[in-house]
């Protein structure tokens, strides 16, 4: 996580803004108490996000390379570099004024801040600077470790990072659709209520897909895109309609970040011993996974607020 | 509180070597045994993967890629960790956040402390984190 924000009170606490930002592995502790310290960390790409890069241009070559756990691991620096590379822009600083300005503060703690964060539409990044700067990072690894790869591996690295050979494994559509379903069975269940579908989570609905006849979601984001306005419950940031603002932002980016940021709806709607914890989320290191457990859970709830209303 | 700042400014102050770092003053730290820089948050320059000396935050709730949080830290462990990482080092103010079945109440139980010995251990749930 990255702390982008704090106060120091008087009495001692302290207030911080925190955003989640990537997963790792502790390999190592360096203490365990009052605190613990991990003396060693590997960040988790994943899965796709490195297997991207060698799987369509061994196919193209159509050879039958055997990727060794070298060419793997080079692979995942590669991964770990890119979410550097846009980590400015998928994640918007949320400040303390920001969120103190629009709400009430409770003996100097803020009452809260959207639970999403943004993604910044004013970041200046150059696609071509990135891929290029991830080449050198594989080739720089390959050239300081040349004994461990094969004469292909090299060639493959050489030329595999591009940043559009980026694919999607699953259509994500098939989400937002559920989501939009869910949204319109539960204003049925109970049409007093309406449900707040958040901004950041709208940011990230593709511009140029064919959505059903009556799909709501794409009229509030178009609807958010064309006041411009400032969003957020806690505090205000710009509406950023990703495609719009970066049409060139990987697709299979996009894949990774809905497939945490969709549980937002679902997951405060118990589903009891089929639940799905936040931890087994976290756990899974594969984007198709995730988008398939998620698809599954709403549809599951979906199902459930069908025969209520039956 | 002016005074109370003062002391604070000075007792925080980034020291530019690694015997002059807190865990050096207080001396609650279990020192590097493998000749490591103590200064935490450091990158390998040979791998991006690999980062050193993270400070970890060990809750019983999980936060997910992509989310945020107003935190309130207000035991005294923690207010020590977050200061030391906020005025010592400089942005971008990395943290582990590692779920903790119980929270703060197993901190101190060894059934739950983190790996002592370095190896690629087999996935478990308290070694995913964010």
């Amino acid at each position: 996580m990255q702390v982008t924000d704090y106060i120091e009170n008087n009495d001692g606490r302290l207030t911080l803004v925190v955003q989640a930002i990537d997963r790792f592995r502790i390999i190592k502790a360096r203490q365990q108490l009052p605190y613990a310290i991990a003396g060693k960390i590997q960040f988790i790409p994943d899965q796709e996000s490195w297997e991207q890069h060698v799987w369509p241009n061994i196919v193209e070559r159509g050879t039958n390379v055997e990727l060794s756990e070298s060419l793997k691991e080079a692979m995942q620096a590669v991964a770990v570099t890119e979410s550097e590379f846009f980590r400015d822009l998928e994640y918007l600083a949320t400040t303390i004024s920001e969120i103190t300005q629009n709400q009430q503060i409770y003996n100097n703690i803020p009452e809260g801040v959207s639970p999403l964060s943004n993604m910044n539409a004013s970041v200046l990044l150059n696609f071509d600077v990135v891929e290029n700067q991830m080449k050198e990072v594989v080739l720089k690894r390959m050239t300081a470790k040349a004994e461990e790869y094969g004469r292909d591996e090299i060639m493959i690295a050489a030329t595999a990072i591009k940043l559009e050979n980026i694919s999607l494994p699953i259509e994500p559509i098939d989400i937002w659709v559920s989501l939009d379903r869910m949204l319109t069975l539960l204003e049925k269940a109970n049409p007093n209520i309406h449900i707040p579908v958040p901004t950041q989570l709208l940011g990230l609905l593709p511009t140029d897909c064919k959505w059903p006849r009556g799909f709501r979601l794409k009229c509030y984001a178009d609807a958010l895109e064309a006041t411009q306005s400032g969003v957020g419950t806690f505090s205000k940031s710009p509406f950023c309609r990703l495609s719009r603002a970066y049409p060139l932002y990987p697709p299979l980016r996009r894949a990774s970040r809905l497939s945490y940021t969709a549980w937002i709806l679902p997951n405060n709607i118990s589903l009891g011993e089929h639940g799905q914890s936040r931890q087994d989320l976290l756990q899974m290191a594969s984007i198709q996974k995730r988008l398939q457990t998620t698809l599954k859970y709403i549809e599951a709830i979906n199902s459930v607020i069908q025969q209520m209303i039956e | 509180m002016d005074l109370v700042r003062k002391i604070q400014a000075t007792f925080y102050a980034p020291s530019s070597s690694k015997e002059e770092t807190d865990d050096g003053v207080l001396g609650t730290a279990v020192a590097a045994s493998d000749g490591e820089n103590s200064r935490w948050l450091q990158t390998d320059p040979n791998d991006p993967t690999i980062m050193y000396n993270v400070p970890v935050w060990r809750v019983q709730w999980t936060e997910l890629i992509g989310y945020q949080n107003v935190l309130n830290v207000h035991v005294p462990h923690y207010t020590h960790m977050f200061r030391t990482l906020l005025l010592q080092h400089p942005k971008p103010w990395y943290f582990g956040h590692v779920f903790l079945p119980g929270g703060s109440d197993y901190l101190g139980s060894p059934d739950y402390f983190l790996p002592e010995q370095e190896d690629r251990p087999e996935i478990n749930f308290r070694q995913w984190n964010i």
